[in-house]
């Protein structure tokens, strides 16, 4: 892993939107990041604050309308990707780049056997025969595993429980060997156990097959164990990013603070008390020109209303976006 | 799957045993009797037909003489019902006999059956084709087409289609077609010329149901995440459509279409009353009016059956759909 490698994917100043009945919502409003090869990047955040939307707007899959981009860029391996047509996205999608989901249950076709919905990948992609495709498919599962994948392949979706088609979900990705990997919150439907299984799956597959990641969830607690770095999004801002070691040691930002606050965290004991970050997510609809986190955060200055900050740097691969500099670890 | 189908047949017969007993005593209840409409026989003609038909005994009599080769009948060998030399005894409906026509004399139930029959099939059957094509295509357009002047267009169609009965239309096209026009025969089954009118009269309010329904189910589907998972992989729309929503999209009109198939087959009473089309229905309007007990009977029986068997066969091409449905 050098660190002057190109980026496998960068993301500069996206903007994506929907118009909605009540008005246009500003999902994602100029996020810019690197997604270096063979590593795992997180990204957090409350429900809403557009880490599905960025990463459908990166695979190309925003529904358009209500959807639009508003600007931006994204580069894969150096080449922009997002306003390019419809049929070189195409290409890419589930060949080079792949996505996994949330919802294993309803993630996969409930009317055909999971060795059409595999073999339909490499069949597309790498144009060989369907029984080539099925060894592959084969070995693939048995790669994430599934026991006895050679049987249980032509099994249907339901047949299979909810971690082992997060499994299936997982081995369909990795068929084409991707370069890029983007799991939205691929475990938050799942229970513990099978949750921290899936994890460590992710994480040999990154060791084993050099796959790049982008972890989507809104449990801090997942991001430290498998991210080399990590982003903090809220209300379509990124709020604060950095190696997850740094971003851990120092939070900068008042809203990583009570994110990690309102975690349990088996390193500091039981001292510490759990607190919520008071008040709601934010409405995305009418924006104040100001810091979106401004209506619940404890430390607000009156720059913070006026106008959103500027990148700070406050160690070396840890940027904050925020007016107020904070002391210490937080915790 | 056999064991299912076993199992649903074994159902069917307390449901029918249900239907012909309400049936042949809702008619009884209905006032007058077959032989009141043409007073044309003589008080000791009718006295006759009555005895031969077993009119006069006590009604549980009647009813279990319909059903079975129960011997009830004092003095006769059972009720001889064709042409008066007692040569077939009716051996009533348990053993496949729908009985004589009361009205037509010298015929029996089955084979009036036997003679509207193909003719409602093939008007039904016609209508049925029209009705899927008529009724998928626009559904899948406006499905595809969401909120365009596609899906306005034809969902307003769909819903005149619905709102129009038959017993409207049916006038309402020959009055154009045939009395203004002159393009096509206003009534009769006598070549396909005149199969046009009525199959379209038959078939436009199930094409309307079936758009709605396709439009409805492709928009249930569409919006899944599994067809999101497919787009993630890059298949193309086509595909997509093709394997992966057409068969979730269609399973509401595929549910819809048994007990419709089995409605257009057994022929529409209405429509074949306009058009004097020689089918069942116009058979069982007769019946009816002239209080055929056993046509009336017949008929109904007949219908039902093929009702329970197109449910059964749309509930194993379901199973065949749809993975997740077991038949146990
Ligand atoms: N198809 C859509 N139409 C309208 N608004 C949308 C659509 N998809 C997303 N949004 C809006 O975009 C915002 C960001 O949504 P997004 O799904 O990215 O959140 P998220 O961070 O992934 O949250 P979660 O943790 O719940 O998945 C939300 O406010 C949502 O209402
Ligand atoms: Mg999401």
């Amino acid at each position: 892993m050098k660190e002057n490698d190109q980026p496998i994917l960068s993301v500069r100043d996206l903007r994506v939107s929907f118009a909605t009945e009540e008005g246009l919502v500003r999902a994602v409003d100029g996020v810019s990041f690197d997604v270096r090869r063979g590593q795992i990047l997180g990204i957090v955040g409350e429900s809403g604050s557009g880490k599905s939307v960025t990463n459908l707007a990166i695979m190309g899959l925003i529904p358009m309308p209500p959807g639009r981009i508003d600007g931006g860029r994204v580069l894969f391996c150096g080449k922009e990707i997002l306003g390019v047509p419809e049929a070189e996205k195409r290409k890419l999608r589930g060949d080079r780049i792949s996505m996994i989901f949330q919802d294993p249950m309803t993630s996969l076709n409930p009317f055909l056997r999971i060795s059409l919905q595999l073999t339909e990948v490499l069949e597309l992609h790498k144009r060989i025969s369907r029984k080539k495709a099925r060894r592959h498919a084969i070995a693939m599962l048995d790669l994430v595993g599934i026991p006895d994948a050679a049987e249980r392949i032509d099994d249907y979706p339901h047949q299979f429980s909810g971690g082992m088609r997060q499994r299936v979900m997982i081995a369909m990705s990795l068929l084409c060997e991707p370069e890029l990997l983007i799991a939205d919150e691929p475990t938050t439907a799942l229970d513990v156990t099978i949750q921290a299984q899936i994890l460590e799956l992710l994480k040999k597959i990154r060791d084993e097959l050099g796959t790049s990641i982008v972890f989507i969830t809104h449990d801090l607690g997942v991001v430290a164990g498998i991210c080399d770095e990590t982003l903090v999004m809220y209300a379509g801002k990124i709020l604060e990013k950095g190696s997850t070691r740094s971003l851990f040691a120092s939070p900068s930002q008042p809203y990583t603070r009570g994110l990690l606050r309102s975690v349990p965290r088996l390193d500091l004991g039981r001292k510490e008390e759990l607190t919520p970050i008071r008040g709601n997510p934010p409405y995305l609809l009418d924006r104040s020109p100001g810091c979106p986190f401004l209506p619940r955060c404890d430390f607000a200055v009156d720059k913070c209303g006026e106008e959103f900050p500027p990148r700070r740097q406050v160690a070396k691969n840890h940027d904050v976006w925020c007016w107020v500099e904070m002391e210490g670890s937080a915790g | 799957m056999v064991r299912f189908m076993i199992r649903r047949l074994l159902a069917a017969i307390p449901v029918l045993w249900i239907i012909v007993t309400a049936t042949f005593f809702l008619m009884r209840l209905a006032p007058g009797g077959p032989f009141d409409k043409e007073r044309r026989v003589s008080p000791e003609v009718e006295a006759n037909l009555r005895t031969k038909y077993c009119l006069d005994c006590p009604l549980w009599q009647q009813y279990l003489t319909y059903l079975g080769p129960l011997n009830l009948n004092p003095g006769q060998g059972g009720v001889k019902a064709f042409g008066g030399d007692g040569s077939r005894p009716w051996s009533g409906i348990l053993t496949g006999d729908f009985g004589p026509s009361f009205k037509y004399a010298n015929r029996s139930v089955g084979s009036i059956i036997a003679e509207g029959f193909p003719v409602s099939i093939h008007l039904g059957g016609m209508a049925l084709l029209f009705a899927i094509i008529m009724g998928m295509v626009p559904g899948l357009v406006a499905a595809l087409r969401q909120n365009t002047a596609w899906d306005y267009g034809s969902m307003s169609a769909a819903m005149l289609g619905v709102s129009i009965p038959n017993f409207v239309l049916g006038p309402l096209l020959v009055l154009v077609f045939s009395l203004t026009l002159y393009w096509l025969p206003p009534a009769r089954w006598d070549g396909p010329r005149y199969w046009i009118l009525p199959t379209i009269t038959l078939g436009a309010i199930y094409a309307a149901y079936i758009a709605r329904l396709t439009r409805g189910g492709m928009l249930e589907v569409v919006r899944q995440d599994f067809v999101r998972t497919a787009r993630a992989k890059g298949l193309p729309e086509s595909l997509i459509l093709w394997r992966h929503t057409l068969r979730g999209g269609l399973l509401p009109v595929i549910s819809f279409l048994g007990p419709a198939t089995a409605r257009l087959l057994t022929g529409s009473i209405v429509v074949e009353k306009i058009f004097l089309v020689p089918g069942l229905g116009r058979y069982f309007i007769d019946g009816a009016i002239n209080r055929d007990y056993t046509l009336v009977l017949g008929v109904v029986l007949f219908y039902s059956s093929m009702l329970i068997m197109l449910n059964l066969v749309v509930d194993i091409l379901y199973g065949f759909l749809d993975p997740r449905v077991t038949y146990d």
